[in-house]
């Protein structure tokens, strides 16, 4: 059979049923006609915004069910393969971590008395403790890219406490925030991102800056208070302002200077995510406070 | 009632929708595949057979495709149903058994397309890259749209 065939359908030519169609199939058929009407009906409710901000609400939470479904074959399948995978090497990784929990116990032994000493130092010094972050971990679903957005979909929306601009971690740093929120799925922006800026710090030089996505793994910093005292290979953490993510997080480490742009090479493996854990801080409350405390002054 | 060959008319629409789907989150070393993994099957019927690809489907389409790109609504609809009056007045000088010939029309094509993309949401060096895979690709996808439209013709 050849490779491509000319898509000819064999037999007599069958006459059209209906010579005269109706004034509506006519105009039924005229392309220009219905892209003008499409676009018409389509512009109002564009900019009609009690319409298409619900709109566009359930178009996002059925669009990720949908693709959810879709994926589903292909994450189950991926996941037999790594099982299988991760099969092979067991006994050879088991064999290791019986060694590094050797030797992290020891670790730990070191570190009790350390620990303690911090505790009274801080309480001598009257820091208030914070108290441990909850958090809740997800599955990332997919990750939708055309060259533009850098996004996660994951499993978790209103049903399961997620709401929007909380922030989404790992444990090698920040992953991003909550953008957009449905019932049972949310859409997470990556630090990546063009839309992307969060405040961080870096951790010698103490110098606060935004960090911008740029579409790539190296980010830039921006609105440094003094670029000559960075160095390169200096961390970059997160400095805490802004209240949608903690104080302290890693982020990533600067990289190169290049033309006078900070790039930021960051800690997080983008690709290779699974799941991701979403901090239970409620940062709409945290702009409300802030909001309420300037308008006091 | 023809209820079977009307939802076989429906198939290629449904072969974007799978493809639109399934292709999103497909990278190649961090480059992306879409948009022109989606034009490929939008030119296949466009040149083949366009009345199985209506305005109203493409419409839908182009809103998944922003909802689940995170674009604004609306603009790819635009494009998408831009591109059926450029294939609808274009396709008289393609010739079906000339293979080369239409894929050279998918190269331009999807470069005007993607030309129009980039303009709309300032898209960089990811796009170009993204065209670049399309237009390899281009052969294997039509290699599968070509049988299922030799059997919706068989079966309509």
């Amino acid at each position: 059979m050849p490779l491509f065939l000319p898509h000819k359908k064999p037999g007599p030519i069958k006459p059209t049923p209906n010579p005269y169609p109706s004034r509506f199939q006519r105009w039924r058929q005229s392309v220009w006609l219905t892209f003008i009407f499409i676009l018409l009906l389509g512009g109002a409710v564009r900019f009609y915004k009690p319409l298409y901000d619900p709109l566009e609400q359930i178009l996002f939470e059925k669009v990720v069910f949908l693709q959810k479904s879709f994926l589903h074959p292909f994450y189950q399948t991926r996941i037999l393969l790594q099982s299988a995978q991760q099969l092979v090497y067991l006994k050879e990784k088991h064999a290791r971590l019986v060694l590094i929990n050797e030797d992290l116990k020891k670790e730990l032994q070191a570190l009790k008395p350390l620990s303690h000493e911090n505790k009274v130092l801080k309480q001598l010094l009257n820091i208030p403790v914070q108290d441990g972050l909850k958090y809740r971990t997800v599955r990332v679903l997919a990750s939708p890219y055309d060259g533009l957005h850098r996004f996660f979909l994951i499993e978790g929306g209103e049903k399961d406490g997620v709401i929007k601009d909380q922030a989404v971690v790992v444990e090698e740093g920040i992953v991003g925030r909550i953008e957009k929120v449905g019932k049972y799925l949310a859409r997470v922006l990556l630090i990546t991102d063009l839309n992307s800026r969060i405040p961080v710090m870096t951790t010698s030089s103490k110098q606060k800056a935004i960090l911008s996505g740029n579409g790539s793994f190296l980010s830039t910093l921006v609105y440094v208070n003094d670029i000559s005292k960075l160095q390169v290979g200096e961390k970059v953490v997160t400095s805490g302002l802004g209240g949608i993510f903690p104080a302290g997080f890693p982020v990533g480490v600067i990289d190169s200077f290049d033309h006078g742009k900070v790039k930021v090479r960051l800690y997080v493996p983008f690709q290779d995510i699974e799941w991701v854990q979403i901090l239970n801080l409620r940062p709409q409350e945290f702009h409300r406070e802030v909001s309420s405390a300037l308008e006091d002054k | 009632m023809k209820l079977v060959p009307n939802f076989l008319k429906v198939l290629p629409l449904l072969s974007l929708f799978s493809i639109m789907m399934i292709g999103s989150s497909w990278h190649i070393a961090g480059f992306p595949l879409m948009p022109t993994l989606l034009l490929i099957p939008v030119y296949y019927w466009l040149v083949y057979h366009p009345s199985w690809l209506p305005q109203e489907g493409l419409f839908v389409i182009g809103l998944v495709y922003d909802v689940l790109m995170g674009h604004a609504l609306g603009v790819s609809s635009i494009l998408l149903m831009g591109s059926t009056i450029v294939g609808r007045y274009s396709r008289s000088s393609l010739r079906p058994d000339k293979f080369l010939l239409i894929w050279l029309g998918f190269v331009f094509f999807s470069g005007g397309y993607l030309l129009l993309y980039a303009l709309c949401f300032s898209g960089g060096i990811e796009l170009f890259v993204s065209w670049i895979f399309g237009v390899i690709l281009y052969p294997l996808v039509v290699l599968f749209l070509s049988h299922l439209h030799l059997w919706i013709q068989s079966h309509v």
